[in-house]
């Protein structure tokens, strides 16, 4: 059953685009990772998903089905249906928790604000639902939770209350923007573990940004790498990590530090450059100037389509790249 | 906070004391070292003669030593003896507690003016930031910022007194009438003018402590979880923005508190401003002295009352 189909999903801020054509779809209870490096547009692709952009920004669809067998389409949404839609449908959670809980209100009046919106929950049963989140989302304490403000917690905390927030209204979906990025390493698993147990115990499909392969091959069914707005491979988790194909994905994986880098067994290949700015692009394929595969013909003068190159007849495995089947001899 | 509340208030108590005593000394040499001396007022009487000016210096005990007499009336500041005017020879004290009143009230009538049109002109501009309607904020701001007090009040009063009688032109009150719809209409002119012209004052402040606020993740959250645009401006962006603005008020609140000077002379508004113009006038030094040492307690109590309350609002500031 597909949860979310994304079809030429483009942005711009009157410039060149910054997403240009991104095109996907996802199951119900699904986990996709968005991966990119800074600049590829993967957060300003979130925001469109969330409709936190004007509507004159966004161009194509992206149309999620409810669980009540309604449809309705994140890239033209109004901002009155947005709010029936937000926190309720889809929910999101964010990069920086140290920042994303209003410093001056308690846990609990933030909670009972998300749980007053989207369940109608009011006074004690407001009180027992949060506690009953809190809970679920692995906080020890959460009475005593509810009564602080969010100064007095942790970074991992603090996300964990943000996640029981987002998680109140029982979306359908979960947009989840590098949520483990500023947290310690060992909070980044416990955070995973979460959102790995709240999907089996709801089935919530997971929209997962972020550029740590380590952390998107720990908790993705699905790998789509976005490159300079566009994607340029979407493939099953599995097979991404086995073998990936196109050259970005080969080399972001190249320069992911794994173990036997970190004990001197051989040097971290380096991914020369950057993602060219949105003006600053080619006719060519995008990652030209930055592949060590790259032919002057096809990759500068020919933008290579997105491919599906999957063997079985239902799966996909798209890849973007001219040279693909050569590279993959 | 590493300090408690109490070792806080103590610490302010007593650097507060200090600066009193600063003000006082400048104040009192000050006033005796201008042109006459606190003698002025007797010396300009006819038929004066210097053996009955000896005398009365003598009795008023101004032929001591200027140390002494400073002093003495220090001592007497704190026992709450101000000393006496020179024109009726009153109790400064009460002198000036009976011209609190219609202080206060003007202040008070204008802070809401002010506080409130800046509180709107402010969340406007921050909302609808760099667009038409937050120009115009702007440019409305600039223009009462930089109309003349006395000005704006006497065009209030040539358009809306003189010219169409709507309102009295300056007092308290009619004479013989204490009804409370008469002294509204006795205030709405001054207040509006003080009250205008703060405004924009309150305005920017309002206007950059909600900027910053809107542009903070926990907004983004908010309107992520579907929180309607109106509640995050009632519930988040506006006590964010108010919190900041209470020590600005606590240093704010002792100006109008000790008289507005300008507005209270041109609507003949009978308040400490107008009391402390008379009181140097007519060199009565000691109703001077009394009210720039009401002005500075005012400016201490005001600022460390603003602080202690910003401390018990602010969750953020309680350990």
């Amino acid at each position: 059953m597909t949860l979310l189909a994304v079809r030429d999903l483009g942005v711009d801020f009157g410039g060149p685009p910054i997403v240009d054509g991104v095109s996907f779809s996802m199951k119900r209870g699904e986990i996709v990772a968005l991966v990119g490096e800074s600049g590829s547009g993967k957060s300003v692709a979130s925001l469109a998903l969330m409709g936190l952009l004007g509507r004159g920004n966004v161009t194509g669809s992206a149309i999620l089905r409810l669980n009540d067998g309604r449809e309705t389409d994140l890239a033209r949404i109004s901002s009155r249906e947005r709010r029936g839609v937000l926190g309720r449908h889809v929910s999101m959670i964010f990069q920086d928790p140290l920042s994303s809980l209003d410093p001056i209100q308690t846990i609990g009046a933030q909670m009972r604000e998300v749980l007053s919106l989207h369940c109608g929950l009011r006074g004690g049963k407001a009180q027992a639902r949060a506690i009953e989140l809190l809970h679920e989302v692995g906080i020890v304490d959460p009475q005593a939770c509810l009564k602080l403000i969010p100064q007095r917690l942790s970074g991992g905390m603090r996300q964990r209350v943000l996640i029981a927030m987002a998680i109140a209204g029982e979306p359908e979906l979960l947009l989840a923007d590098e949520p483990t990025t500023a947290l310690d390493v060992t909070v980044q698993a416990q955070v995973l573990r979460l959102l790995l147990s709240l999907r089996a115990r709801s089935g919530m499909g997971m929209i997962f940004i972020t550029h740590n392969l380590a952390v998107a091959s720990s908790i993705a069914d699905r790998v789509i790498v976005l490159y300079a707005g566009q994607v340029v491979e979407d493939a099953p988790a599995d097979a991404f990590f086995a073998a990936p194909a196109m050259p970005y994905s080969k080399a972001l994986l190249g320069a992911a530090p794994g173990i036997d880098s970190v004990f001197g067994a051989r040097r971290l290949p380096i991914l020369r450059g950057q993602v060219p700015a949105p003006g600053e692009r080619g006719v060519g394929c995008r990652f030209a100037p930055r592949c060590d595969a790259m032919r002057p013909t096809p990759c500068q003068t020919q933008m290579p389509d997105l491919l599906n190159i999957a063997d079985g007849e239902n799966e996909v495995h798209a890849v973007r790249c001219g040279r693909w089947e050569e590279l993959a001899r | 906070m590493a300090e408690g509340l109490f070792a806080f208030a103590a610490r302010r108590a007593g650097v507060n004391v200090l600066l009193l005593m600063l003000v006082s000394l400048t104040g009192f040499m000050l006033l005796h070292a201008t042109p006459g001396g606190p003698l002025a007022q007797f010396s300009l009487s006819p038929g004066m003669t210097t053996e009955r000016l000896n005398q009365i210096a003598h009795s008023m005990g101004l032929d001591q030593p200027l140390w002494l007499q400073y002093v003495k009336w220090l001592g007497g500041l704190l026992k709450g003896d101000w000393g006496h005017s020179y024109r009726d020879h009153a109790p400064v004290l009460s002198i000036i507690v009976a011209h609190l009143g219609a202080t206060v009230e003007l202040g008070l009538a204008s802070l809401v003016i002010s506080f409130l049109g800046g509180l709107a002109m402010g969340l406007i501009g921050a909302l609808r930031a760099g667009e038409a309607i937050d120009a115009l904020c702007s440019l409305v701001g600039v223009i009462l910022l930089s109309l003349p007090t006395f000005w704006l009040g006497l065009v209030f009063i040539y358009f809306l007194s003189v010219r169409t009688g709507w309102f009295p032109a300056g007092g308290l009150m009619a004479p013989g009438d204490a009804s409370a719809s008469d002294r509204l209409r006795h205030l709405a002119l001054p207040a509006m003018t003080l009250g205008l012209v703060s405004i924009p004052v309150w305005g920017a402040y309002v206007r950059a402590f909600a900027g910053d606020t809107l542009n903070q993740d926990h907004i983004r959250t908010a309107r992520a979880l579907g929180v309607p645009g109106w509640r995050i401006v009632l519930r988040r962006v506006l006590p964010a923005a108010l919190l900041p603005l209470i020590p600005i008020a606590g240093v704010y609140l002792p100006t109008l508190l000790s008289g507005a000077l300008v507005t209270e002379t041109v609507f003949t508004w009978p308040g400490v401003g107008r009391l402390f113009l008379d009181s140097l006038q007519y060199r009565d030094y000691p109703v001077a002295l009394g009210v720039l040492m009401f002005s500075a307690v005012l400016v201490l109590i005001c600022s460390l009352a603003a602080e202690l309350l910003h401390h018990a609002a602010d969750p953020r500031l309680r350990a």
